[in-house]
């Protein structure tokens, strides 16, 4: 998805393109002359399109494949109830009749799910105290607030609610308050309504975004996790849709 | 800089998860599990020829009605054919205009399984009017949630 590019300097065609979606973050890079060799790196370097490459749908990925890993490429460490319970949606799926993961229900996958990837654009904003992210998927979006902190105990939601600072070229990125009606990923790994979510967003080369995610759940997991995510800059001009969940007539029939 | 909230009962949860795990095990499998892949037969393909009734242009999956003629009875039956998204569609060429209502389609579909709805499949590849519109194949088809 990253397409060809089709002008002679692609950090120019990268300016061009974070230009076309963030006002602060093209305000940022216009007033700063950037040579060849720099990076965006640091506040306003998240601003822009991504498609991530990680997606892995259900048709041609056996359920098994598509649990998320540990960054090390291993078995998330679940306690032995969380554990069983996995095994036994992905022997559903198996079986084929899959867990009912939230977007099958027209719902959002929500904090962490959507950030492991959607076959579909996310467009991450940047502005003054916020940042943003526009999920195609679903239409829905979740804010991050900047050198802020958590209301006392929030509602339970899809996306929770984040806070974030800028430690170097990384936005770090707290959530909390999100509800059990989400999973891990879509084949069904469960989490509590304790689950607490640390991201460190990080712009690695031009086309590159890389985020690593630190879930902590006491109760479902033995130990805190990292998982991590690559999206790539989508290529120059392409536009978010619209997509609302208005005919879910597969799971009406 | 960031607060967290204070952490609920470990136990507590661990009683929800392990209700969970016991809703899972003993209850039906639920209405809503069969908007799926798993409801078709990605092992068998069939060719379907007739001509499209409406077409659904909606998220998240577009339907096409379709009138196929039985070559050997000449009975009319209507299929129900369920395709990927819009958005996906749309960013491999094919719109909501690409394709008429009152075309003469060539379609090839997964059916669903055996006891499951009639007539009903999930979109491999169409032709209208003898031009190729859709393949499967030909670039990404994943569609989330599924």
């Amino acid at each position: 998805m990253t397409g060809a590019r089709t002008g002679r300097s692609p950090l120019l065609a990268c300016v061009f393109a974070a230009s076309l979606y963030c006002g602060f973050g093209a305000a940022a890079l216009a007033q700063s002359p950037v040579s060849e060799d720099a990076l965006p790196a640091g506040p306003g370097s998240l601003s822009g399109l991504w498609n991530t490459l990680a997606y892995k749908g259900s048709r041609n990925n056996p359920p098994r494949t598509r649990v998320v890993r540990t960054v090390e490429g291993e078995w998330p460490p679940l306690r032995p109830e969380a554990a069983a319970l996995l095994e036994e949606r992905i022997r559903m799926s198996e079986a084929g009749t899959p867990f009912v993961n939230a977007m099958m229900q027209c719902l959002p996958g929500g904090v962490p799910q959507f950030m492991f990837g959607t076959p579909y654009p996310m467009q991450i904003l940047e502005t003054p105290g916020q940042v943003t992210i526009l999920f195609e998927m679903y239409n829905h979006f979740r804010v991050i607030y900047l050198d802020s902190s958590h209301p006392e105990d929030p509602d339970p939601g899809f996306m929770g609610h984040s806070v974030g600072h800028w430690e170097g070229d990384t936005l770090v990125v707290d959530t909390i308050g999100l509800t059990d009606k989400t999973t891990i990923d879509e084949v069904g790994m469960p989490h509590s309504e304790n689950l607490h979510i640390t991201e460190r967003f990080r712009r690695v080369d031009r086309d590159t975004l890389e985020i690593v995610t630190t879930i902590d759940d006491p109760a479902v997991f033995t130990r805190a996790w990292d998982a991590s995510s690559i999206y790539k800059a989508a290529p120059p001009g392409m536009e978010m849709l619209e997509f609302i969940c208005e005919n879910n007539r597969g799971a009406r029939e | 800089m960031s607060l967290c909230k204070s952490r609920g009962s470990t136990t507590a949860s661990l009683v929800a998860v392990a209700a969970a795990l016991a809703y899972a095990t003993l209850s039906a499998p639920p209405a809503f599990g069969h908007h799926s892949y798993a409801m078709f037969d990605m092992d068998r393909q069939i060719t379907l020829r007739g001509t499209l009734k409406e077409l659904q242009w909606t998220n998240p999956h577009i339907w096409l009605q379709v009138v196929v003629r039985d070559a050997e009875t000449g009975q009319e039956v209507e299929w129900s054919i369920e395709g990927a998204s819009p958005n996906m569609l749309r960013r491999r060429g094919w719109t909501r205009n690409s394709v008429a209502v009152g075309a003469e389609v060539e379609l090839v579909v997964f059916p669903v399984k055996v006891g499951g709805k009639p007539n009903t499949g999930s979109l491999s590849s169409l032709k209208a009017d003898g031009k190729p519109i859709f393949n499967r194949q030909d670039g990404p088809q994943e569609d989330a949630g599924r």
